[in-house]
């Protein structure tokens, strides 16, 4: 007899890499809108690992997210629109990039609506960063999740 | 005790409009049981996809997402082989695209590897060390959607069913998903399931499969043209993906 049990299964969330300006990718979350059943909708997933014990597949989805984070822009997930990527208004945000030891955005890079160009400023200043700085401003960027954990049957 | 395998996986380079983007995620291509002879076949298949995608620079939509090195340093990096970069403008990006194509024709034989070497987050694949069989086999349903048009499947994954710790048992329930929901869909004969005037899922997921990272579609917008299908109940509904299955396999009963 196959034994089965629950397991934590490590899932990638799906994004489709649209560059509607031909300049930088928008990412956006694929999500299921249509489905066959009433259970099947929601977020398109990958899966990545799977454990026995929660927490371990809890620390395992944080190395991939940090890894993963190595790779992107975060601004680049809906096109950089601030209220999108956090949960703080603006204001907090730049308090705690402050926090963080790093300059508020130039003038320069203000934009024509009067907002920041924040994927702009990613790229012309992290690479200067420390990983501790670069993981900071990720961390303020709440709503952005790459991974999660869902459970699962294994055979 | 198990032994060790060193599996050879591909990253997730995706099309754009300008070019490719590195997502998060790989896909395990195969193991074999040295370093070295992983070693060679990673060497090789990257070799095999530098030829195709030519032009670095279209590896990412900026500097920063090529290289770790800051712009300037990575300047200093091609001028320590004797080559000369673009000078940056006071606003505009260097147009590095650009730079290749036209500086690529007065390269000496050892240039190019030497300007792919300081763009060091531009790689197609990679080799990680594993305990053998420490392996698993998730069943995945397609998220098909419809466009109006056609049914679309995704760019990749779905909605994980099940793991296993045998690609066989994956296997047999897959097929036995597969066939009910053929049933559920009403392709129940041979002849409902070639039937080319039933819906169209679109297939081009797996069959550019070859040609990635890039595509058939010269600037990533698939046209109906360049798009594969099937039709009817030709279409994959659910498919198996390998999964990292870490210290599960020792100790564990498979029967």
């Amino acid at each position: 007899m196959t034994p089965r049990t629950t397991a934590y299964l490590v899932v990638r969330f799906s994004y489709s890499t649209d560059a509607w300006d031909m300049r930088v990718p928008a990412l956006h979350e694929d999500f299921h809108y249509q489905p066959f059943e009433d259970t099947d909708g929601g977020p398109v997933q990958v899966p990545e690992a799977v454990f026995l014990d929660r927490h371990l597949a809890q620390h395992d989805r944080m190395l991939r997210e940090s890894a993963a984070r190595e790779l992107l822009n975060p601004f680049w997930f809906s096109s950089g629109y601030l209220p999108d990527l956090t949960t703080v208004s603006e204001r907090t945000f730049r308090e705690q990039l402050a926090g963080l030891g790093l300059p508020a955005p130039a003038e320069s890079l203000l934009q024509a609506a009067g907002s920041i160009d924040w994927i702009a400023w990613w790229d012309r200043k992290s690479p200067y960063w420390s990983a501790e700085q670069r993981a900071g401003v990720w961390n303020m960027l709440d709503k952005v999740q790459l991974f999660d954990v869902i459970e699962i049957e294994l055979e | 005790m198990a032994g060790l395998e060193y599996v050879i996986r591909r990253l997730n380079w995706r099309r754009t409009h300008y070019g490719i983007v590195r997502m998060p995620g790989s896909v395990v291509i195969g193991a074999l049981p040295s370093l070295e002879e992983a070693e060679d076949d990673r060497a090789h298949r990257e070799a095999e996809v530098r030829a195709r995608v030519a032009n670095p620079f279209i590896c990412g939509p900026n500097h920063a997402s090529r290289s770790r090195l800051p712009e300037p340093i990575f300047c200093d990096w091609l001028r320590d082989a004797g080559i000369e970069p673009l000078q940056a403008g006071q606003k505009k990006p260097v147009n590095w695209v650009g730079w290749w194509e036209q500086a690529r024709v007065r390269f000496t034989p050892q240039q190019p590897a030497h300007v792919w070497a300081g763009l060091d987050r531009v790689r197609f694949f990679e080799v990680i060390t594993r305990p053998e069989g420490s392996v698993g086999y998730a069943v995945v349903r397609v998220d098909w959607e419809y466009n109006d048009n056609w049914m679309e499947p995704g760019t990749e994954g779905g909605t994980p069913i099940k793991v296993f710790r045998k690609w066989e048992k994956a296997e047999q329930h897959r097929r036995e998903l597969e066939e009910k929901k053929r049933h559920d869909l009403g392709y129940s004969s041979a002849e409902d399931s070639a039937d080319d005037r039933g819906a169209r899922y679109e297939t081009t997921r797996w069959t550019e499969e070859e040609l990635w990272p890039l595509g058939s579609s010269p600037n990533g917008l698939h046209s109906e043209i360049s798009t594969t299908f099937a039709y009817g109940g030709t279409a994959p509904f659910y498919e198996i993906v390998e999964v990292d299955l870490p210290s599960l396999h020792a100790g564990v009963s498979d029967e």
